[in-house]
């Protein structure tokens, strides 16, 4: 009897206009959506390479360690397609220094913008648009039939109840199925085929994760419906109630739970996080600033080195070729990497402080906005997808990882009380001030000093100059090694770690459909028929 | 669908209860102040608004707009009191920067904050101003590049599509509460054929539409305009907000988009209402009208057009900002010198050098200007996309009403570029008044070390558009909303003339 309730129901719903036209819309809607993220993706690939080969390339350039800023980056998520969640949003690339903590720069294509594109992807569809679907199917399930007494006409048989409501919650179940698994395949046959993505055995888990999460959503969504039309006298009071209740679950709760959490968590904490790291930072530059004044002064040479190079991040790249003033420098440095290394310590537990409020406020939302199964699939499906922040998280705990691991290179290196910390010239190299005037620069008179500027702007100074700057450039010698240099792990997040970051989201989830369908089935055992 | 007989219980009741009874009352009696029309009229708008009233359709869509209102209220405060903190403290940190410093300072190592103030009426219409970049920090130094951030960083890890303000009330709430209110207006009545017997009355068709869409607009207006009311006495005396003579003109703007957009959203549903058959059907239209509208239209346009209207990626601005330093830097003298040696020659390679770096400058500038120009372009290009639909029309027309959205961001982004300008100006007239001062323009060791008077200092001021710029700026999108207002009447009218009611 139970399958012939279900099949009536699913042929019921299979040529209604609601179920065809919310099939078509969604159908369609899935393929745009898998295009347009595909073609995102491929972007975003395109320019992860491109950042890739044009760092390696920058690394094989450096010639001090000062400069040298090794960077993590990471690669975008072929699933990105299907939740875009956080990673287009977020930043890809850490670039690490001595002086600094680690903290993304962005180098997605639509995450360096101000103004965001929208997220729209298949999770957002199936939460938007099947979860409408779910509820339009089953408003009047119950309250319709009473209306037109044909629940009366089904009692008269020898049918159960019980077997009635999951005759109608499997029927519309199965016949919703044919829209998501139909939209769920086109969408990955996309990535495939215009994203040019073939998935390995852990995402193939992923996606299965994924197309879980839609299918215990899709099933919450129905339950609920099923309760309104339960719980209305008429079926239009229960679609309206459903068309609420859809609201709610998808648009108010989610964010009413975010704007709470950000008013509550938001402000304060984040200004006093930003006070006391500006003025760790002011503290900082002070301390560099004494230090510069200290050592700096005495050890300068009469005016700036023609090929000397200052560059960001505190990086130097100095050719005077004077053993003596190497020598001070390299205390002077020393001792700079010292405060540096204290300061982007001190700075950084003061960001995880910060970010331990931020997670506070994230915890309050989470816990504001779990009654809501839409929220719930957001959660999860990002978490299967690895675009949730805790994918970013991870990113940013390998890369401080990383960085201790690069400071302990420079350490073995000797690299911060060497001259190769800030130049490349070496006893045996040729020195361009003595190549140029014969001296080093600290011979140099007071009263000399306009002449050496005149030989330095005469045509032949410069093209010597340019000549020195390309043979250094592109001598082998004048490069670091960095055949040594540990290489960066980041590895791939396994199934069962992305089910384990959002247990509680699949708890609740999965425990709202059997409570519900207990809920329903005891409802329906005493639902008046007339 | 096809199963959804709506009963329509209260017309039953009413029509063939007391209130038949009353307007059959009220139309045999002699008005002599309202002419009969007019009398008809009002009677069948009273009749519509009482079966509203008294349906649980009403009274759930105003505890949804009342609910949302206030809690909108409270939290969009809450935003803008952390906003305030912040901007305070960045004014005082700035003032605290120029406090002791030289005009060599003021130059070359300041960065001059051009600060968007907290945005007071992100309640009304927040327009993404709490995502958007509120701080432009610039020097005049040719090597400091702009900085484009935010003060009041987001909490990254909590992400909300949409804010909680009047607009989302408005393009959400309103427009689905209307198809909700008026989706079985006529066909409704048409399946329990209750418009047949309306019409057996001496009322003209248009006499029914009319009264019907005033009915359907005030069941949207009074609970609009109660939570608008509720929520400006919470704002004023609870959160202690104080509004300006300009604030109360946006305010009333949008309240009045609000009732606007309700008539327009009541027009839709009785248009769609007018042309099914069956309510279950109408609803059903509706509901993917609304979807469409509401969510897929403005996430797919916006996609769609920047697939169509890509911007350079980071590497290739990189890469032009590269050819531009090159470019410049290879081409003629100009070198750095001590200043005691540059004097000899009254710092003639130190200007050359100058020039060079100010004039390379000047094109990376222009460069990310482009870029910027091109960002907020591309916005526009999807903003009249979705003009066609009257979701999108009106969160255009209530942005540039207000000077919210991406209209606030670009004006602050060139009034941002302006106030260069102003520092610039300033800069050069202190340091031109120094006799001592090399006057190379504008790098540190060479300007004027007189001590500067920070109070004199040119602040950044946001200007706000006057009332008739901000009209101006609105009328295309007042002229397209008020045509797809007076076509959708038109439409209503017609159709329902042509109506066959069997």
């Amino acid at each position: 009897m139970l399958r012939a309730v279900i099949k009536k129901e699913i042929l019921n719903h299979l040529v209604s206009f609601r179920f065809q036209i919310s099939s078509i819309v969604m159908l369609v809607l899935a393929v745009l959506a898998a295009i347009v993220g595909s073609q995102d993706y491929r972007l975003r690939q395109a320019r992860y390479l491109e950042h890739l080969t044009a760092h390696q390339q920058e690394m094989g350039r450096t010639h001090v360690y000062s400069n040298l800023h090794p960077s993590v980056f990471k690669a975008p998520e072929p699933l990105s397609v299907l939740d875009r969640g956080f990673d287009a949003r977020l930043g890809n690339q850490v670039s690490l220094d001595v002086f600094t903590f680690p903290r993304p720069t962005v180098s997605g294509s639509h995450g360096e913008d101000w103004i965001s594109v929208g997220d729209f992807d298949l999770t957002t569809i199936v939460r938007v648009v099947l979860g409408l679907l779910a509820l339009l199917l089953t408003f009047d399930t119950v309250s319709g039939e009473r209306e037109r007494s044909t629940l009366r006409l089904i009692f008269s048989h020898s049918v159960a109840r019980w077997a009635v409501i999951a005759g109608k919650f499997l029927g519309a179940f199965l016949a919703l199925s044919i829209p998501l698994l139909a939209s769920f395949g086109v969408s990955l046959l996309i990535l495939r085929e215009f994203g040019d993505v073939e998935l390995d055995s852990g995402r193939w888990l992923r996606v299965i994760g994924l197309l879980g999460a839609y299918v215990g959503y899709l099933a919450v969504m129905l339950l609920v419906g099923i309760h309104l039309s339960l719980l209305s006298r008429s079926s239009s009071s229960s679609l309206v109630y459903s068309l609420v209740s859809w609201l709610a679950i998808v648009f108010l709760i989610p964010q009413s739970a975010v704007a709470v959490a950000t008013a509550v968590h938001g402000g304060g904490a984040l200004r006093s996080h930003r006070l006391v790291l500006d003025e760790t930072t002011r503290e900082r530059d002070r301390k560099f600033g004494e230090l510069s004044s200290e050592f700096l002064k005495e050890h300068d040479p009469p005016f700036q080195a023609p090929v000397a190079d200052q560059t960001a991040r505190r990086g130097n790249l100095l050719r005077l070729g004077s053993p003596s003033l190497y020598d001070g420098r390299v205390e002077y440095f020393a001792r700079e990497v010292e405060v540096g290394i204290d300061f982007s310590t001190r700075m950084e537990q003061i960001h995880l402080r910060g970010d331990e409020k931020l997670r506070q406020a994230e915890t309050l939302a989470r816990i504001l906005a779990s009654p809501s199964p839409a929220f719930l699939l957001d959660r999860i499906s990002e978490s299967f997808a690895g675009t949730s922040y805790d994918d970013h998280d991870r990113f940013l705990a390998a890369s401080r990882q990383y960085r201790e691991v690069f400071i302990e290179y420079l350490e073995t290196k000797n690299a911060f009380r060497s001259w190769r910390w800030f130049t490349d010239d070496s006893p045996n190299a040729p020195q361009p001030w003595t190549t140029l005037f014969g001296v080093q620069p600290e011979q140099i008179a007071a009263e000399d000093i306009q002449s050496f500027i005149d030989k330095f702007q005469s045509e032949e100074a410069q093209d010597r100059i340019g000549e020195l700057k390309l043979q250094f450039a592109s001598d082998p010698e004048r490069r670091l090694d960095l055949s040594d240099l540990p290489a960066i792990k980041l590895s791939g997040v396994s199934p069962m770690q992305s089910a384990r970051r959002v247990a509680i989201e699949l708890g609740v989830l999965f425990l709202l459909g059997p409570l519900l369908a207990t809920s329903a089935f005891y409802r329906f055992a005493k639902y008046p028929v007339r | 669908m096809e199963r959804v007989t709506e009963p329509q219980t209260a017309i039953l009741r009413s029509s063939s209860g007391d209130e038949q009874q009353a307007l059959e009352m009220s139309s045999r009696q002699p008005r002599v102040d309202m002419p009969p029309t007019m009398r008809t009229l009002l009677e069948i708008f009273r009749r519509e608004l009482e079966i509203a009233k008294e349906g649980f359709r009403f009274r759930l869509v105003t505890l949804l707009i009342l609910v949302l209102m206030v809690v909108s209220a409270l939290i969009s405060s809450a935003q803008y009191h952390a906003e305030v903190a912040s901007f305070e403290d960045a004014l005082a940190s700035y003032a605290a920067e120029l406090e002791g410093s030289t005009v060599a300072d003021m130059a070359a190592s300041i960065g001059h904050p051009a600060i968007k103030p907290p945005w007071k009426l992100g309640f009304l219409v927040e327009g993404e101003q709490l995502r958007e970049p509120n701080v432009y920090r610039q020097s005049l130094s040719p090597w400091a590049e702009p900085e484009l951030g935010r003060l009041q960083a987001e909490n990254p890890r909590l992400y909300a599509a949409e804010p909680l303000d009047w607009l989302f009330v408005i393009r959400v709430v309103l427009s689905l509460a209307a198809f909700i209110l008026g989706y079985d207006a006529f066909c409704g009545e048409r399946q329990l054929a209750m418009l047949k017997m309306s019409l057996t009355y001496p009322i003209a068709r248009w006499h029914l539409v009319v009264a019907k869409v005033a009915a359907g607009w005030v069941c949207l207006a009074v609970p609009f305009l109660v939570g608008s009311l509720l929520s400006l006495l919470l704002l004023s005396f609870y959160q202690g907000l104080q509004f300006d003579s300009g604030d109360w003109f946006k305010i009333a703007a949008v309240m009045s988009l609000g009732l606007w957009a309700a008539f327009i959203f009541s027009l839709v549903a009785l248009l769609v209402s007018v042309a099914s058959r069956e309510a279950a059907r109408s609803l059903a239209v509706l509901v993917f009208i609304w979807l469409a509208a509401v969510v897929i239209i403005p996430a797919a346009g916006s996609l769609v057009v920047a697939l169509v209207r890509p911007l350079p990626t980071q590497l290739e601005t990189e890469q032009r900002s590269l050819d531009i330093r090159q470019a410049v830097e290879h081409a003629g003298p100009g070198h750095w010198r001590p200043k005691e040696l540059a004097q000899q020659d009254d710092f003639a390679q130190e200007r050359k050098a100058a020039e060079k770096q100010n004039e390379r400058f000047e094109k990376q500038e222009q460069l990310r200007r482009e870029v910027a120009s091109r960002r907020f372009e591309r916005l526009h290009w999807t903003r009249t996309l979705g003009a066609l639909l009257p979701m999108v029309l009106i969160q255009d027309l209530a942005e540039r009403l207000v000077n919210s959205g991406p209209y606030r961001s670009q004006s602050f982004l060139e009034q941002g570029w302006r106030f260069r300008d102003i520092l610039a100006e300033y800069t050069l007239e202190l340091d031109m008044s120094d006799a001592t001062s090399p006057h190379v323009h504008f790098v540190k060791d060479f300007l004027s070390t007189e001590p500067l008077d920070a109070a004199e200092v040119p602040r950044f001021e946001f200007d706000e558009p006057s009332r008739r710029e901000l009209l101006e700026r609105s009328i295309s999108r007042l002229l397209a909303l008020s045509s797809m207002m007076v076509l959708l009447l038109i439409a209503v009218l017609v159709l329902f003339n042509r109506k066959d009611l069997q």
